[in-house]
This record gives structure tokens, sequence and C-alpha cells, in this order.
């Protein structure tokens, strides 16, 4: 007897043990047939007096996940930062374990990441010199044959098809890419600022600030995956166990896994083959005032669930056609920037127009209007939500106008005439803040993790005179407080910091009381007063 | 479509019978036929035979299990394939290992006189099967049946990839000695 021979006899085992042994993949049921068959399990037995819950759970869809250790380190001020540990878990965007989808990604990210390790074949291909296929180069990545081949021989293993070539569409290119892709609308609430890409086949991916009815806009991103593609990306998040789950049917049918946790969602859905995750958070669209995030409810991520459209059906589209229709979107004439023709004082912070805006208050306050009303551009400031108010912030004698954001109650700038420093007459000059206490002392709030500039959120303290007389700071990552009184700006070390406990840090801020309402009225009136 | 109305177009000789194939199990034979024959275009042939081989089996075949009846068929083309184009050489599939394996279940030379055929082979080998607990025979029929690969495999049931290998190399241990009790070593 041979080797072969059991190899071949083997061929004729009895039926059932050979359906047995992948029973788990052909009778893979659609998330849609197993939250029906929870439902009828659940419903029996609590007829019966017992209740059962079922999961499917995130972890479901784990790809990877990696303890990252930040080493200790010396701060500013000559303190020690202690060593912190973070998980951080990928997750698949398409197929659960052990699925082709998953087990394809799996592999090529683990080439990925062993490829090139310096960067020296990256760097020798910048911009695509070597003439990489742009559906292999744009959409994959792959900037050598080498990688290129891995990837077929991937895709080829796992019976997998690779995507077309990337499509990129912007904020005024919104109706492009519903037109493009022969879709409905995503979501039933307004949306704003919708940009993305998609794919031939489909696929896509966009950002958008959306609006429930009376509540502030937030910000979501929106993944749909054509299952018959092997789509390029991955989700990356904490860790998985901290994360609440449950399941959810919206009032339109679709069951959905929901997850949250602290002010972060995250809706997951299969149809059929094809997969769609919407993440969002409970914070304000592209918050300068750096409110504090509201923690993400149940109510309200079952709420923000039932307005998204989880049947996009999106239709195959070419590059040709997109390309064709973007001539209807020419993009929208770059306005300049607001502060465009201002200057600066940068020791006291105050700005002025060197132009007719600084001539007159009535002439910068058009200016203010003007500049908001035509789009929401500048900072997400709206002429409409401005208020003003008149107060003597610094007792002498004139009355400065301080201007108020109504929706979030966030000051935004004092206006007062003087003349600045190298001007031979005195201007309209403004000067931001964002919080006025009893003292007067003005508050303002600085989150670099917004714009990915760093992991501190700062908050500065001023006297009336714009004088900034202390500083907190709060590591994100590290979760570590600090606190100076010795500002200065002008060289790498001129702020001295000091450590303090995060009781303190509370303290020092509890202690700065909001300073009373006055009678605010809309700057749409300053005009006509 | 379910199993039944799919054997019933092969009955009505309807022409849809192998696109319904296809769609419902177009994805399982490509990947048993890749795991044997590591080639896309090869395994897509196989799996063109399939249907084929499928159209003239039924009628007056009714397989009770739709799903196992391709699956063999696709696994004996894509052996034969195998054998004909000498993969040995090319070094390709999970066959070459697991023939490496199953050596091990074989006396060390060929014996005329203890040569069971396939039936009787075939008979120990649904025993043996018989006599584990599931989770052995899965993975025993993960690798020879299906020849998946270890990592595939590990991943399949959520156990370590030396977990599966040493639970292929206690299985291949006992089947030898079953196959020496029952004298066909």
């Amino acid at each position: 007897m041979k080797a072969m021979d059991i190899l071949e006899t083997m061929g004729s085992i009895r039926d059932a043990y050979i359906v047995e042994a992948h029973a788990e993949k052909q009778h893979r049921l659609s998330l849609t047939r197993v939250l029906l068959v929870a439902a009828i399990i659940s419903l029996l037995l609590l007829l019966v007096g017992c209740a059962v819950v079922y999961m499917l759970q995130l972890q479901d869809m784990k790809l990877d996940e990696v303890t990252i250790s930040e080493p200790a380190w010396s701060g500013p001020g000559g303190e020690e930062v202690p060593a912190t540990e973070w998980v951080k878990t990928e997750l698949s965007l398409q197929g659960y374990n052990g699925s082709p989808e998953q087990l394809a990604m799996r592999e090529w990210k683990a080439f990925q990441e062993s490829y090139d390790p310096d960067g020296t074949l990256l760097d020798a291909n910048n911009f695509n010199e070597l003439g990489i296929p742009a559906q292999f180069y744009e959409t994959y990545n792959c900037y050598t044959f080498e990688m290129a081949d891995k990837l077929q021989e991937i895709l080829d293993k796992y019976d997998l098809q690779p995507l077309g070539t990337i499509l990129h569409f912007d904020r005024w290119e919104q109706e492009l890419f519903y037109r493009a892709l022969r879709m409905e609308p995503l979501v039933s609430a307004d949306t704003e600022r919708m940009a993305g890409y998609f794919f031939p086949e489909g696929s896509f991916h966009t950002e958008f600030l959306y609006t429930l009815p009376g509540e502030e806009s937030r910000v979501a991103a929106y993944t749909y995956v054509n299952g018959d593609y092997f789509y390029p990306y991955y989700a990356v998040i904490g860790n998985l166990d901290q994360w609440q789950q449950w399941h959810y049917t919206t009032a339109d049918g679709f069951d959905l896994l929901l997850a949250t946790y602290e002010n972060a969602l995250r809706i997951i859905c299969q149809s059929g083959n094809d997969w769609i995750e919407i993440t969002t958070e409970n914070s304000l669209g592209y918050d300068i005032n750096n409110l504090p995030d509201k923690p993400m409810t149940k109510e309200l991520a079952e709420r923000i669930a039932d307005v998204f459209n989880f049947h996009p059906d999106p239709q195959p589209c070419t590059a040709e056609q997109v390309e064709a229709l973007r001539t209807d979107y020419p993009a929208p004439e770059q306005k300049p920037d607001f502060l465009a023709g201002s200057a600066m004082d940068l020791e006291t912070g105050w700005h002025w127009f060197t132009n007719e805006y600084g001539d007159s208050l009535e002439n910068y306050v058009q200016h203010i209007l003007d500049y908001t009303g035509s789009e929401k551009a500048y900072n997400d400031t709206r002429s409409d939500m401005l208020d003003y108010c008149l107060f003597d912030l610094d007792n002498d004698g004139q009355q400065e106008i301080l201007l108020k954001y109504r929706d979030t109650g966030k000051y935004w700038q004092a206006i007062k005439v003087f003349t600045p420093p190298n001007a031979d007459a005195p201007r309209v000059c403004f000067r931001y803040f964002g919080a006025l206490y009893e003292g007067p002392v003005l508050g303002w709030t600085y989150d670099e993790t917004i714009h990915g500039y760093g992991d501190c959120v700062y908050y500065y303290y001023m006297d009336a005179s714009f004088h900034e007389f202390l500083r907190l700071c709060y590591n994100t990552v590290n979760k570590a407080w600090q606190k100076a009184t010795v500002i200065d700006d002008s060289t790498d070390n001129g702020t001295q910091w000091e450590s303090i406990s995060e009781a303190e840090a509370k303290d020092i801020q509890a202690g700065f009381v909001p300073m009373a309402d006055f009678e605010m009225k809309p700057l749409m009136g300053f005009l006509n007063k | 479509m379910d199993d039944a109305e799919i054997i019933s177009l092969y009955f009505q000789r309807s022409e849809t019978a192998i696109s319904q194939t296809a769609t419902k199990y177009g994805k399982y034979c490509y990947q048993i036929a890749y795991h044997i024959l590591s080639s896309r275009e090869d395994s897509e042939e196989s799996v063109n035979d399939t249907y084929l081989a499928a159209w003239n089996a039924m009628p007056p075949r009714r397989p009770n299990a739709l799903s196992a009846f391709l699956g063999k068929l696709t696994r004996y083309i894509s052996l034969d394939r195998w054998k004909n184009r000498s993969a040995l050489k090319r070094g390709g599939g999970q066959v070459a290992l697991s023939l490496d394996e199953l050596e091990e279940c074989v006396a060390g030379g060929s014996d005329p006189e203890k040569e069971a055929d396939r039936k009787e082979l075939l008979r120990y080998l649904n025993r043996f099967l018989d006599s584990l607990p599931e989770i052995q025979r899965k993975v025993f029929v993960c690798r020879y049946w299906y020849l998946e690969s270890i990592p595939e495999i590990a991943a399949r049931f959520g156990i370590s990839e030396s977990k599966v290998t040493a639970m292929l190399h206690r299985l291949r241990q006992k089947l030898r000695k079953r196959l020496e009790m029952e004298g066909l070593l």
C-alpha cells in the first residue's frame, strides 16, 4: 500500500464527514439569518421562562491585535512620564474569521508589513516610474512588480478579484458620486461636505457631516464593500473588549451589529456577500470650540442607525464615465482666507486689517457677515449663529465688542479700536478667545489631536489685557496633566511645565467661573442698529 | 436554490443546471481544486471538468449530498490532473505534503500480499473516522480530503497550528496502528 492509495481512497469516505468538516463554512448563515434564528430561539425560551442573548461580535472580524508600548520619556520640565501600553485591534471590513477574504487580508497585510522594511524600494519608485499597473499601484499600494505578483498570488489562492483603479471625489462632487454609482442617498438626514473615494465595482468609502433633526451635526464615515472583490483596507480600533455590542433591527428591517465605546459608535451590516461599516461619534462635526465629547448612548446609537440607508445598491461604472461626469462639477473658486489682508502683533495676539476692513467697526462686521454667510467655510462659523454684546473688558472706559456663537455658547472674538504697533492710526483690532470667566479672565482651548498635530489639549488663561498667566496641558495618550505659570513661546524651553494630578487640574479649571451672560444680540442686526 | 431543485434541473436536462451549480458551489469546488493544483488556470479547468462530470452523472445518480458529490468529483479530477502533470516536480499544492505525512501510515515497502483492494481500505478508513471525536475527524478530513494547509485548518477551528500538527501526527499514528491490526500493513 502506498500513501497515494490512502489519499485517493480518502476521496470516497462518507459524504457526511465531508459535509461536516466544512459545515461552519458551507452553512455559514448571513447575519440576517443568524439574527432571525436567534430571535426565534429567544422567543421560544422566553415562553418557557428563560432568556438567551445571542451575539455576533466584532471579535469575529478581528484580523490582529497588537499591544503598542510607548517608552518612558522626559517632559519639557524634566519630569518623568511613565511608559504606557495600549492595545490596537485591526478589523476586517469584509468576511468573518476563516473566510477567504479575511485569510487573504491577513496574508497580504503580513506580507506588506515585512516587505521593504527600510523603504528603499519605495524611494526608488515614488511616482510609479516602474509602470506598475494603476490598479495595483493606486488601489493596493504595490510599488514593485514583486508586490503586485504577490498580491495576485494571494487573490488566485482565495479566488478573489481585485478592485479597479480608485476614484476620488471632493465635497463639491457629492452628486457625481451618487450619479456614478446610481445610488439613492446614504442618509435620510441632512448631509454636507461629503467626500471620499469609490471603485468601478461599487465599493466605496465616504465621510461627511450629518444632522439629526433638532441636533448638532456629527461626522460619519460610511464604507461599502462589494464582497466579490478584495477590499484593500481594514479598520483599526483600540481594545475590543472595551466595546459594548448588541444587535438592532432598524425601522426599515435591517439587522445590524451596533458597538459603542465612550462617544464612538460602529455599525456593521452584512447584506448577502457585501459589507457595510459606519462609524460616527457623539461630538460636534469639526468642532473648533473643543466642547467635551458626550457618551454615545444606546438610544442615540439606535436613532442614528435608523437614518442610514443599508441597501445603497451601487452599480458598476467605469473610470471614463466618471471623468465625463466630473466636468459637470467644477471645483468652486477658492475663497481668499478670512484673514487675508490682515496683520498681527505676535506678542499680544491682536489682529487688524490693513485694508478697508480695518477702517471701521461697520466695515469689519460686514466682512464677517459676508465671509461666513456665503458658505460655511471659515471654522464652521455661520453669520446667523453669531451674537454680540458690548463690555468693557479691560476697564479702560471703552467697550469692546464680544462675539459669541449662539449654538455652542463659546466666544469667538473680542473687537476693539486702538492703534496697534507699527500703525499710524487707530484700526479695528480683534483677538480670539473661547470663554469668559469672572475676573475677568479669558480662556482658550486648543486641541491638537483634532488635526493630528499631536496628542495634547491645551487650556490657556489670560487676563483682560490678553496676557496669558496660566496654561494647562492634557496628554490624551498617557492621560497626564501639566501646568505652566511661566509662559514663553519664543524659545523651545521657555515655558516651564510641571506635572500635576488630574484632581489638581480639575480644581484649577473649576476655579474659573463663567461670567454671567450679557444681553446678546444677533450680529446680523449690528449694522441696522 | 436548494440542492434538490438543482438536481432536478440536471434530470430535466436544463441548461441552467450548470449555472446554478456554479453559483452555489463554484467557489467550493475551486478551493478544493486549488489546494491540490495551486494554479488558477488548472483549478478552473478542474472545476469546468467537474460540471461536465456532474452533467454526465445525473441522471441516473441522485446524490443525497450534492456538495459532497461535487467535491468528490473535483477532488478525483484534480488529483488525476496533478498526477498526470508531475506536480511533484513543480512542488505545487498540499498533495506532496500530505503524501509525505501519510507515508507514516504505510509499511516501509510495497507488499503485494498485503495490498488491500480500495473497497476494503475504504471500509477501514470509514471505521477509523467513525471512531474519532468530532473535532479530530474534522481536522483529519480537512487535511487529507480537502487538502487544506495547517494554517487554514488552525484558523477554521480557532486552534493553534502546533495543536493541529500534533493532532494530525497522533491521528496518523492511530491510523497506522488500526491498519496494522486489520492486517492491511
